[in-house]
């Protein structure tokens, strides 16, 4: 078993949580490795099981790893039981795929490289050739979040053969919207564009369930080439036409909200994020969109409303990168508003956290925080942040929108802009928005 | 098709969602409901979360659903509750098992729920098939009559071969053995009978059955359904053929060989006596028969 980001994660582990979090993910596979080549004993795996169980104990409660590694150590005593199907090894692989997810969500993409890999191997042995479809399509992209493009490559290659191989031309054709996303990623448009278009065209005739996502890469493609325009209004489009799919629904208007951010209209993607905070049936995108919400308050919005965003978050349990994200965006906020004593406290406990939990990045965006924080305090009263954007104004029942540029958005742009305010009310006036 | 369901709320939307306007669902509010609908069957399908059941109850499920068939459908994640009653139905039901928490979960389900297995098709052609299975290894027999009853099963001979932990080779010597034309044979049938029900008994559009059976077009569906039925897919649905007739037709195209005819022992390349290296090659049986009579009419 290929363990090797899993030690390097635990040599270079610096707190005590993080270190507890990797050091059971890797009891977990070693236990899996052992229960896969011997099958379950009782007398053997129960003991190890238990104490996983201890170890999962020390992970914060309410991130996404802890769930999945409880069920991935309630599924292996269930790993010989046979029925029609394999019915351990199923749940088994599902659980493991779970895990990678949640390693994913946490920002720890070499660990799940290593679980998705070693899934893909063994479910592709078992014959289990959904899954292993499922587990290459899922380490194409934690490769590619690791920088790693051949592998990614190769992974979502083997995934396109797997998925047609099972019969499943949804996994095969995300295997290809991964690819191209892969190649416009780094930096090959064109390319990724002819692969695309081609994917688009097969899915309209074989697939048409994949063609929200094909278009979302499009508009993603697009926003990195700087289309801003086009990419909102792909993206616009393609909202109205997936009301029943929920995943790409919200997808789609996470998505709609970054580019209004790129082309200077903060106020209508916060009202955008507002729509998925108020109606996505997920409560982890529910929050994440409270949280970027969250950041446009602190850069764009006035003092007040920033004060009241902050306060929404007091009772909700966040996961440990969501809550340093918190503290920095708080302190970025309070910089704006000149609350330096306050600034300077959110962005302490933004590198505490950054620290304890091993988020370099954040500890990173942290330190020049509390620079800049001291940098404000010297100078005092020069405005740091972009300038905030006037309210929308009304003019003969008409809104009046200006970009962060101060330029005028395009007629297209409006309409987006206008139709998301009639979104918003919508909801509103039936969910007390 | 009316499915009755006892799932959470979020799996309930899911399923509604995946069904869209293909069929109805019956939502049952607790165990008593389910337990009331097994008596007394309005629906064609059950979609259950297994999580929601008890032992006892999953028994009582298992040992109805043999008196009373029907197709069911287990969606759950995997917690140990879960997965105690899921395993009850897994070794006495032949449910369709799909666990939550894949990203395309969605497709999964979208395939169990939308390809009922047509239990009356499955039977007749279990009873046809019977002669040739029995010749089979346990292992593969099992395999086989699992995926002639719920439809669910590999794509490819390799993944065949994977699932029933045996090499291609043996494979398809052991089926060969068995009377059966090929594994690509075999699967094609289980996959064709898996959407019998949604071609005769659905509104689902015809497109949209190839595409959740992964075929490319609806043409491609019809020409393994002129293949194994000698029918196409919208003939099969104004004018639906008696499941016995559809079992027999498969059958048929399943089983071009006798069984036994192509014996190991014949098929295996074998020594010369007192050549050394050489081998003899395989003929056809006839002129296996030729040179045993020539030999007898040598001595």
């Amino acid at each position: 078993m290929n363990i090797d980001a899993f030690l390097d994660s635990l040599a270079n582990a610096r707190s005590d949580a993080s270190f507890a979090r990797t050091a059971a993910g890797l009891t977990s596979l070693q236990a899996y490795d052992s229960i896969r080549a011997n099958g379950f004993d009782p007398f053997v795996h129960e003991a190890i099981l238990d104490r996983i169980a201890l170890d999962i104990e020390s992970i914060p409660v309410g991130t996404s790893a802890r769930v999945a590694l409880d069920s991935v150590i309630q599924a292996l005593p269930f790993w010989d039981t046979e029925g029609t199907i394999r019915i351990g090894h199923r749940s088994v692989y599902t659980a493991l795929l779970n895990y990678g997810q949640a390693l994913g969500d946490e920002g720890e993409w070499p660990l799940a490289e290593n679980v998705y890999a070693r899934v893909g191997m063994d479910a592709e042995l078992d014959g289990e050739t959904w899954l292993a479809a499922e587990a290459r399509l899922l380490m194409g992209r934690a490769c590619r979040m690791c920088a790693d493009w051949q592998t990614s490559q190769l992974a979502y290659r083997r995934a396109y053969e797997l998925g047609m191989d099972a019969g499943d031309m949804a996994i095969a054709l995300r295997a290809q919207i991964g690819e191209a996303n892969n190649l416009w990623t780094r930096g090959d448009f064109p390319a990724g564009k002819r692969l695309l278009a081609r994917t688009a065209h097969r899915a309209r005739h074989s697939c048409p369930t994949i063609l929200p996502r094909v278009t979302v890469a499009m508009a993603g493609l697009a926003n990195a080439a700087g289309e801003y325009e086009r990419a909102i209004q792909i993206t616009f489009d393609l909202l109205q036409t997936v009301a029943r799919d929920d995943e790409v629904r919200y997808q789609a208007l996470v998505d709609l909200a970054a580019y209004l951010v790129d082309y200077g209209l903060p106020s209508v993607a916060a009202k955008a994020l507002r729509l998925v905070e108020a109606a996505a049936p997920e409560a982890g995108v529910r929050r994440h969109a409270q949280l970027n919400r969250f950041f446009l308050a602190a850069h764009h919005d006035t003092e007040q409303e920033f004060t009241a965003s902050y306060a929404a978050f007091s009772e909700e349990v966040l996961a440990p990168r969501q809550q340093t994200q918190l503290a920095l965006f708080a302190a970025q906020g309070y910089r704006r508003f000149s609350r330096f004593d306050s600034a300077q406290t959110s962005a302490e406990h933004a590198l505490v956290l950054a620290k304890q939990y091993e988020f370099f990045q954040l500890v990173f965006e942290a330190e020049t925080e509390l620079h800049e924080i001291e940098a404000a305090r010297t100078v005092d009263a020069i405005p740091l942040a972009p300038a905030s954007v006037p309210p929308a104004r009304k003019r003969r029942g008409k809104t009046l929108y200006r970009s962060t540029t101060g330029a005028r958005p395009s007629p297209r742009i409006r309409r987006v802009a206008e139709s998301l305010e009639n979104m918003a009310r919508q909801l509103g006036s039936t969910d007390g928005l | 098709m009316r499915y009755a369901v006892l799932l959470s709320p979020q799996a309930i939307a899911r399923v509604h969602s995946v069904l869209a306007d293909n069929g109805a669902i019956d939502v049952l509010l607790d165990t008593r409901a389910l337990l009331a609908e097994l008596v007394s069957p309005h629906d064609e399908g059950l979609i259950l979360d297994p999580a929601l059941l008890s032992t006892s109850i999953a028994d009582t499920i298992a040992s109805s659903i043999a008196e009373y068939p029907r197709a069911l459908i287990a969606y759950s994640s995997v917690t140990t509750a879960a997965l105690e009653s899921a395993v009850i139905l897994a070794q006495r039901t032949s449910a369709r098992f799909v666990f939550r928490g894949t990203p395309n979960e969605r497709s999964l389900l979208e395939q169990a729920v939308l390809l009922l297995p047509d239990i009356n098709l499955g039977n007749d052609l279990l009873v046809l098939l019977e002669p040739n299975l029995e010749l089979l290894p346990h292992g593969l027999r099992r395999r086989l009559t699992t995926m002639f009853r719920n439809g669910d099963g590999p794509f490819t001979p390799d993944s065949l071969a994977a699932a029933t932990a045996v090499a291609r080779r043996s494979l398809d010597r052991n089926l060969s053995a068995a009377g059966f034309t090929s594994a690509r044979r075999v699967i094609e049938a289980v996959r064709v009978a898996s959407a019998f029900r949604a071609i005769t008994a659905s509104r689902t559009p015809l497109g949209h059955v190839a595409m959740v059976l992964g075929y490319k077009s609806k043409r491609t569906l019809d020409t393994q359904l002129k293949l194994l039925l000698d029918i196409t897919s919208s003939k099969l649905r104004t004018d639906p053929l008696p499941s016995s007739e559809a079992a027999n037709r498969l059958m048929i195209q399943l089983t071009a060989r006798e069984p036994g005819k192509y014996a190991q022992s014949d098929r295996m390349p074998q020594k010369i006596p007192g050549s050394g290296r050489a081998l003899k090659l395989v003929v056809d049986d006839q002129s296996n028969e030729d040179a045993r009579r020539n030999a007898s009419a040598d001595k």
